[in-house]
């Protein structure tokens, strides 16, 4: 007890325990934190008391001050009441990213809230919620629970199932669908839009069918990549040897991991080019494949916090948006790289329903103000997470896919 | 008492403080030493300290010199996005940070010059070296004045801004109040010591009015009855006491931000500055 009541630095890069020392205490991450905007009774979620919780307690076991008087100042019990406070705290952040954005000292927040997270699991202080989350996933190479084989359950309703989908082998490019895309009803239409706009681009395609496991994204924001490295050697194998020269998905979190942690956790280049679906659509727009319908109506973007601040696409979204004829583009109040949060990211929704909705009912009423007929996003989870928030609030907009989008404004 | 007791008294708290600051330096290093290092699998402190000696020594030695200090400039020292955040908090921390180099960096070259060139090399005769041991030559009473009053507006406003407009964001904890403390402590002790000087029999009258905050202010007291030449030196030695006191706390406290602070912006820096090109 005495050792797991030890909170460990392993977990953490050595820049990153700078970081904790280099956190001036401004608060300047508070102002813009959604989370803790809508829990205010929880000054564990700030940035700042994450940092100074974390930095007190490795400083108890492996400062000079924490040495001589450690155990003094902070007892084995306060500790763990104090990592649970903590826990709760991280469990409670969306990992948005927004407190990096403003950080005065750069401060690379999102990866050490990560990290943070992955020293509770090692010390076993972590909502249960997350143990469901990585039995689903470990057993059944998804987020729902559902039989992997059925991922492409999604095309049953197509009018016509094209060869990418399922009867291929090889092609040039790979269209990784993602677990909420697959398995949950209100997301079908993204996938179902997406092989619509392939193929009128005539895209050489394939989907992976049940040899698509979970990219391992809720296990890495848990804190428990460890259990995702198999799962992520399988996808890498699984992509390989299609021979595709190419990955896309229309999930900003698949997207972010395959492009930047994959790499590092197979500890090699993939071989391939990972690419996200808005940034296939801008590029096949350009190339002048696909042919629109007018669209004369408002529309208004948000940005998913996986491809925007963590993964700085911001321009391709707002280009194919623009490329549709007729439409009215309007920012809302936050966006780009100071964009709000849907509310749906960092597993917060597994832990807190109600804090989830609360940051959901914000950003929808920043879409409201922009009179906008069509709020529209590049991730499956925050189309679902603000259209939920739209049905509560009673506000009239339409929340779709950008897939979605493009697909409906075909000329055919 | 003289200037050799005076001084003999500083370096005997100074140097213990030192060795203290050095230890809890140690401390912190090896804390973050815990840490992963990039492109390094080895566990092992040796293997750790050797990645990390390399990476600094190939950017050292190589065109990415001029990108560290670029970064230095820019993000550490003018920090950009504080400004783009707030102009009154940046111009807060500007003023405090300026101050504090150019004051640090004159320490620097009056010690260099003082303890090194003209104790071992006797170069005192040497203009642009005795200057830094002379509190009355104009560039160096004009410079020491310049950097103490960008501190002394810069603490103003931290104070203000801290404790009595506080904005709803701020957490003021004790470490906040040591930062509060140890700066004014320094920076009291500091005004006090000057202002002493100018009293005393050894300034140059000529050029006492280029401290042009402290000389009109050491007139303001210049009639009270106190021994300014004995007190000139032990001022300093106070001043320079106060000021060993709190830098030895620089690794147990948020003053631990100046150091990790500008090493993470420029790192962050130069990684952005790769990762655009």
């Amino acid at each position: 007890m005495a050792e797991k009541s030890r909170l460990s630095p392993r977990r953490f890069t050595f820049m990153q325990l700078m970081e904790l020392d280099a956190c001036t205490r401004c608060g300047e991450c508070i102002t813009w934190c959604p989370t803790y905007n809508e829990k205010t009774d929880l000054d564990a979620i700030t940035p700042l008391q994450k940092i100074e919780t974390t930095r007190r307690a490795l400083d108890r076991h492996y400062s000079l001050l924490g040495k001589l008087f450690g155990r003094r100042t902070l007892t084995n019990e306060s500790e763990q009441e104090m990592l649970q406070v903590h826990s709760e705290g991280t469990y409670d952040c969306t990992l948005c990213g927004r407190c990096a954005v403003v950080c005065p000292v750069h401060i690379d927040t999102r990866a050490l809230w990560i990290s943070m997270r992955e020293t509770l699991v090692d010390q076993g202080i972590y909502p249960q919620a997350m143990d469901h989350m990585r039995e689903m996933v470990t057993t059944h190479y998804n987020i729902s629970g559902d039989a992997n084989d059925d991922r492409l359950i999604w095309s049953q309703n197509l009018p016509e199932i094209p060869a990418g989908v399922g009867k291929k082998t090889k092609a040039e490019m790979v269209y990784f669908v993602g677990c909420v895309a697959s398995f949950y009803p209100q997301s079908y239409k993204i996938p179902q839009s997406m092989v619509t706009i392939m193929e009128q681009a005539d895209l050489d395609y394939l989907t992976l069918g049940g040899e698509e496991w979970c990219c391992g994204f809720p296990l890495i924001i848990a804190g428990m990549e460890d259990e995702a490295v198999e799962i992520i050697r399988h996808n890498v194998e699984a992509v390989r040897k299609t021979e595709a020269k190419r990955l896309m998905t229309s999930c900003p979190s698949c997207y972010h991991v395959w492009k930047h942690e994959y790499p590092h956790i197979i500890g090699e280049p993939l071989g391939f080019e990972v690419l996200h679906s808005t940034e296939l659509l801008a590029e096949i727009i350009a190339a002048g494949k696909l042919a629109f319908r007018s669209l004369n109506e408002t529309v208004t973007y948000h940005d998913p916090c996986d491809l925007g601040r963590t993964s700085g696409i911001y321009a391709a979204p707002r280009q194919v948006i623009q490329a549709i004829p007729g439409v009215n583009f309007v920012e809302m109040k936050d966006h780009h790289e100071y964009s709000l949060c849907c509310g749906g990211g960092g597993d917060v929704e597994m832990s807190d329903k109600e804090l989830s909705a609360a940051v959901a009912k914000r950003r929808i009423q920043q879409a409201a103000e922009t009179e906008a007929k069509y709020l529209v996003s590049a991730c499956q989870q925050c189309v679902r997470t603000l259209a939920g928030a739209a049905r509560r609030e009673k506000i009239r907009i339409r929340t779709v896919d950008i897939v979605e989008l493009v697909a409906r404004t075909l000329a055919t | 008492m003289t200037e050799q007791s005076a001084e003999l008294v500083f370096w005997i708290v100074h140097l213990p403080l030192m060795i203290l600051f050095l230890v809890g330096m140690w401390f912190t290093f090896a804390r973050w030493m815990n840490g992963q290092v990039p492109g390094q699998q080895e566990e092992r402190w040796s293997q750790k300290l050797a990645t990390i000696v390399r990476i600094l020594l190939r950017t050292i030695f190589s065109a990415r010199l001029v990108s560290l200090i670029k970064n230095f400039i820019v993000e550490a020292w003018f920090n950009r996005r504080l400004y783009r955040n707030s102009f009154w908090r940046w111009l807060n921390h500007f003023l405090l940070l300026s101050g504090l180099m150019l004051l640090f960096t004159l320490s620097g070259l009056s010690a260099l010059s003082d303890k090194v060139l003209i104790h071992f090399f006797h170069l005192e005769y040497v203009p642009w070296i005795g200057m830094w041991v002379n509190p009355d030559h104009p560039v160096t009473a004009i410079l020491n004045e310049t950097g103490a009053t960008l501190m002394t507006i810069g603490m103003i406003f931290f104070i203000i801004r801290r404790y009595i407009t506080h904005p709803e964001q701020l957490r003021t904890g004790p470490m906040d109040t040591w930062m509060v403390v140890g700066i004014t402590l320094i920076l009291l002790s500091g005004w006090t010591a000057e202002i002493v000087r100018l009293n005393s029999s050894e300034v140059h009258q000529a050029t006492a009015h280029l401290s042009f905050v402290g000389y009109p202010l050491s007139r303001l007291v210049q009639g009270l009855p106190l021994p300014w030449d004995d007190l000139t030196h032990w001022m300093y030695v106070i001043h320079g006491i106060l000021t060993s006191a709190v830098i030895v706390t620089i690794p147990f406290s948020k003053f631990m931000h100046a150091i990790a602070g500008a090493i993470v912006l420029i790192v962050r820096g130069m990684e952005e500055e790769v990762a655009h090109g």
